[in-house]
């Protein structure tokens, strides 16, 4: 396991690296006093888990976290933040409150052991490893880490869009447009100019008038497809 | 405040005696008015008995029926109930005049009881003197219940203003402690002592009004001690304190809070770091508090906008339009101005 640890504090990051020494398989492959440098060394590549402060100088660890495509595993370190932590644990992140707690650490370890064994072994299929794709959203103080095989729907909204996964839908600040070349094309499907939907969540397809469809989702929801575009979609279905 | 049922009888205070005197010496002049310019006769016995009874003898049958109020604690009936006893203590004191009137009357006159002419306005006039007597006792209560709610309201509202230790300092600083065990021994038992320092002193400020500018002064020291332990060389602090401006009272955590402000929202934001300034001094009956730090304004409202307004409204219950806060930002430093009416300890 390799980790990359991102605190401003220097005795913050001796601290978590004495921590982590009691850990043989988790190596230490890098310090960043601040999220630029954190963000240079996840796209070098090689980080397997984040551990991460949230107040830094400068960008904070979810800013950090936006900025990226794909997400490495995340482990959110911090002393003492109201919000944050409310965010956490409504969402079931991994976090731990410094000082951190040597047993709390391992348990968090073990759970990052368990996530990188199951993204192995589903690696075999490169469609599953896209699947595993992770990203950030933040809408206000609540914020998630979601997979993107898991989101179902954008919805254009103004000039932001939402995002819907499970019973959630937050609105995030990033246009449709934007968003479109950044998905994978064999799980994301532009339906209309408002809606890009995730070929996965379909459940049905169902005629409408001249040649339109209305794709009913597997939440329930429907979407109803431009007629140009219910063309591409027999296509790429091979309907 | 209010007294329970079979309570006791607080002692009326001057405004008590002054509203009596003045309503019943009203009362007594509209009556005079009254009989100067009604009655057929003129007797000096007329007079000296309107005197009695529209002064001595209402004042003393109020007085009574205050005590009898406490003592049957009317202030904890409900609204109804109390209104129907005011009712019938009015009248009931009205007929008991009446008839006393009727009584001097007849006795003056070698007789029991002459009743006197306009018994029925007497009556009604004494009624309605009764009733007005109540209705503007209860007022005043009222109004000085309202007053001393706002009293206790006042303090629970300051002791909710203390500002406490930040919390996200406290923990960083126990991280770093943590830390510094294995790192630095020594060091990090210095820390500790400071940490232990400013907590016992956040936790006495919740019981002292103000401090010496000094103390408070030493708790900003050990407080810049500890942050330098976690932001190292990344944040350099200038003092610039008159010698005068240290007997100065303050409210204690303030000027802590003004530096804490300025060390979060100034110097933890650059990774480089930068230089916190404070500046103390005496002009013309006051002391002023100044602390600078670089960055502007706009780039941090929500948090230390709360802060600030909790500081202010601090000043404003201490010390009413006497202090002043003020927040700016000039050439990209940010500065918070502090005002206070200068008292000194002895």
């Amino acid at each position: 396991v390799n980790a990359l640890i991102v605190d401003d504090e220097r005795l913050a990051r001796s601290e978590m690296r004495r921590l982590l020494s009691a850990h043989p398989d988790v190596s230490v492959i890098g310090e960043a006093a601040n999220a630029e440098r954190a963000e240079a060394c996840v796209r070098a590549g090689g980080v397997d888990v984040l551990f991460l402060d949230i107040q830094m100088p400068g960008a904070s660890g979810f800013d950090l976290l936006e900025r990226l495509e794909t997400l490495p595993l995340v482990i959110f370190t911090t002393a003492y933040d109201e919000y944050a932590v409310r965010a956490f644990e409504v969402n079931a992140f991994d976090y731990l409150l410094k000082p951190i707690r040597p047993e709390r650490l391992a348990a968090a370890i073990e759970k990052t052991r368990q996530a990188m064994a199951a993204a192995h072994t589903g690696a075999a299929a490169t469609a599953k490893r896209a699947g595993s794709a992770r990203v950030f959203l933040r809408d206000g103080d609540r914020c998630w880490i979601v997979a993107l095989a898991d989101i179902e729907l954008f919805e254009a909204d103004g000039n932001y869009a939402r995002a819907f996964f499970r019973t959630e839908r937050p609105m995030i600040r990033t246009s449709l447009q934007m968003l479109e070349p950044r998905l994978d094309p064999t799980m994301f499907f532009r339906a209309s100019r408002r809606h890009i939907i995730n070929l996965r969540h379909v459940e049905a397809i169902d005629d409408g008038v001249d040649e339109s469809y209305t794709v009913r989702l597997r939440s329930g929801r429907t979407v109803s497809i431009s007629r140009r575009q219910s063309r591409r979609l027999r296509e790429t279905l091979g309907l | 405040m209010a007294s329970r049922a079979g309570g006791k009888v607080p002692k009326p205070n001057s405004l008590y005696w002054l509203c009596q005197a003045i309503g019943w010496a009203g009362y007594l002049a509209y009556v005079l008015v009254g009989y100067f310019v009604w009655a057929g006769t003129r007797a000096v016995g007329d007079i000296v008995s309107i005197v009695i009874f529209c002064t001595f003898v209402p004042v003393l049958l109020t007085h009574g029926l205050r005590a009898w109020m406490y003592a049957q604690g009317w202030a904890q009936l409900r609204d109804w109930r109390r209104k129907i006893r005011q009712v019938a203590a009015a009248l009931i004191l009205a007929a008991t005049v009446t008839l006393s009137v009727g009584l001097a009357n007849g006795l003056a006159h070698g007789r029991v009881w002459i009743p006197t002419e306009g018994m029925w306005w007497m009556f009604l006039a004494y009624d309605l003197a009764f009733g007005g007597w109540l209705w503007i006792y209860e007022r005043i209560h009222e109004r000085r219940s309202r007053d001393q709610l706002e009293i206790v309201a006042r303090e629970a509202q300051l002791r909710a203003l203390r500002t406490q230790l930040n919390p996200h300092f406290l923990f960083n600083s126990l991280n770093s402690v943590r830390s510094l065990i294995t790192e630095n021994p020594q060091r990090a038992a210095t820390v500790v002592t400071g940490l232990a320092d400013i907590l016992r002193y956040s936790l006495a400020s919740d019981r002292l009004d103000t401090v010496a500018l000094a103390d408070e002064m030493a708790i900003v020291d050990e407080y810049v001690g500890l942050e330098r332990t976690r932001l190292e060389d990344r944040l350099r602090v200038e003092q610039v304190v008159e010698p005068s401006a240290l007997r100065a009272r303050v409210p204690p955590m303030l000027v802590q809070t003004l530096v804490e402000n300025a060390v979060k929202h100034g110097i933890a934001p650059l990774p480089r770091g930068g230089l916190v300034r404070l500046e103390a001094r005496v002009t013309d009956g006051r002391v002023e508090i100044v602390v600078t730090n670089p960055g502007r304004l706009e780039a941090d409202a929500g948090d230390r906008g709360f802060g600030l307004r909790n500081a202010r409204e601090r000043l404003r219950l201490m010390y009413g339009d006497l202090a002043s806060l003020t927040l700016r930002d000039h050439g990209g430093q940010t500065t918070a101005a502090l005002t206070l009416p200068l008292e000194t300890t002895a």
